[in-house]
């Protein structure tokens, strides 16, 4: 099975795009799947020879990070120069990570890309949805076990039954929604003050903590 | 009650989607009424794309390190009553130009998450947000885009605190219609 990939990171290399799609390509190129390109949707002046990729492909693969809901920038761009195409007998699957704890969020950036498929009249494989995800291109080893595997597997799926598994495509987007417990156990991180602890390491070590809530436009 | 109106047309081709002839009606009609109204052009703005490195809120809490065009755009947003979301739709979504600065907004919100209605949205940078209305040209988009593109909208002003007031299709209203609308919020 032939892959051509888009990675819509404006990250590129160093996202946690990338990192997600490396575990899958070793799923996919592993089990007998072979990835005909690589494209960086950062990289704008190759715009023309991506969408050439794009239509010449018998199974595209567009992964991204969830921007205001939807995809970034410059992957709507990457829409638009397709614009409406007949791609009839093509596949198309799509991943979208996010910071938020809760797959919820990507449902209007899935709702999209089915609408897209359908607009491309392409068969719609299904779309990964992994919450909770910035920062793991620097977790540590146990906290992306599980996920690499996850992205592992649907590699794996993909190029020896050209499918991803519905199953699958569930336990990963989770959770959906925050339970109440859930909820009680953040507002207790954030009595005692460790709710935001990941950012707050990166204001303290750039030294501006005091200044987190400037207001630098108010009139 | 709204003073200051600013309108981001999202528009990138003028020849080809009559919806920047709507908006100058618009204007006009919010002008003569009293209203203090910018027009952003975010075709005839150098933007750039949001580079996802988050010194806006981890570095310079606030400011993008990319300089252009979005700072005042952002400012005038900011500092508005009222800020207009207009752009015509194309492959069912609203264009690339006004996703583009949409990305170019995160300054303006904290990275904080809250929990409200117990689900998460980040925290407030500003003490005032600007309402929002949402003025689209539907062309081909079909029902179930819209449907979508409304509930992003609605997620995207839940984190950036604001209501939407108005969200309308040019092909259903016209421009006296929306100033009457605005006019009475």
């Amino acid at each position: 099975m032939q892959l051509v990939i888009f990675n819509g990171s404006p990250r590129g290399k160093n996202s946690n795009t990338k990192v997600l799609l490396d575990r899958f390509q070793k799923g996919f190129v592993g089990n007998g799947g072979e990835v005909v390109s690589y494209d960086y949707l950062i990289k704008e002046k190759h715009l023309d020879e991506q969408v050439e990729h794009f239509k010449n492909a018998d199974c595209v693969f567009i992964a991204l990070p969830l921007y205001v809901f939807s995809v970034p920038g410059i992957v709507k761009k990457f829409i638009e120069e397709i614009g409406n195409f007949d791609g009839s007998g093509k596949k198309i699957m799509f991943l979208v990570q996010s910071g938020f704890s809760e797959a919820s969020h990507s449902d209007n950036a899935k709702m999209y890309f089915r609408t897209l498929a359908e607009r491309w009249k392409m068969e719609y494989l299904g779309t990964i949805v992994k919450p909770g995800a910035e920062g793991i291109r620097m977790m540590p080893a146990m906290m992306t076990k599980k996920v690499f595997k996850q992205m592992t597997d649907f590699g794996k799926q993909l190029a020896l039954t050209g499918e991803l598994e519905g199953p699958a495509l569930q336990r990963i987007a989770t959770p959906y929604e925050f339970s109440k417990l859930r909820i009680l156990f953040y507002r207790f991180l954030q009595l005692i003050g460790v709710a935001n602890l990941y950012w707050n390491i990166y204001l303290k070590k750039n030294k501006v903590f005091d200044r987190r809530f400037d207001a630098p436009y108010s009139i | 009650m709204i003073r200051k109106i600013v309108i981001l047309n999202g528009n990138p081709d003028p020849d080809k989607f009559r919806l920047t002839v709507f908006l100058a009606e618009l204007e006009e009609r919010l002008v003569s009424s009293g209203l203090s109204v910018i027009t952003h052009f975010l075709s005839e703005k150098k933007i750039k794309s949001c580079l996802g490195c988050w010194d806006c809120w981890l570095k310079t809490p606030g400011i993008c390190r990319q300089k252009d065009d979005a700072e005042q755009v952002l400012k005038d947003a900011i500092n508005a009553d009222l800020v207009v979301y207009a752009s015509p739709l194309i492959m069912g979504m609203y264009s690339a130009l006004l996703k583009n600065f949409q990305d170019r907004m995160i300054p303006l919100i904290h990275p904080y998450i809250e929990i409200e209605n117990g689900e998460s949205r980040h925290r407030k940078r500003y003490p005032n947000y600007p309402g929002a209305a949402v003025i689209l040209e539907r062309n081909d988009a079909t029902l179930s885009e819209i449907e979508n593109i409304k509930i992003i909208f609605q997620k995207m002003f839940k984190n950036f605190h604001g209501g939407i007031e108005v969200f309308e299709f040019i092909e259903e209203t016209n421009p006296k219609e929306i100033s009457y609308a605005i006019s009475n919020i």
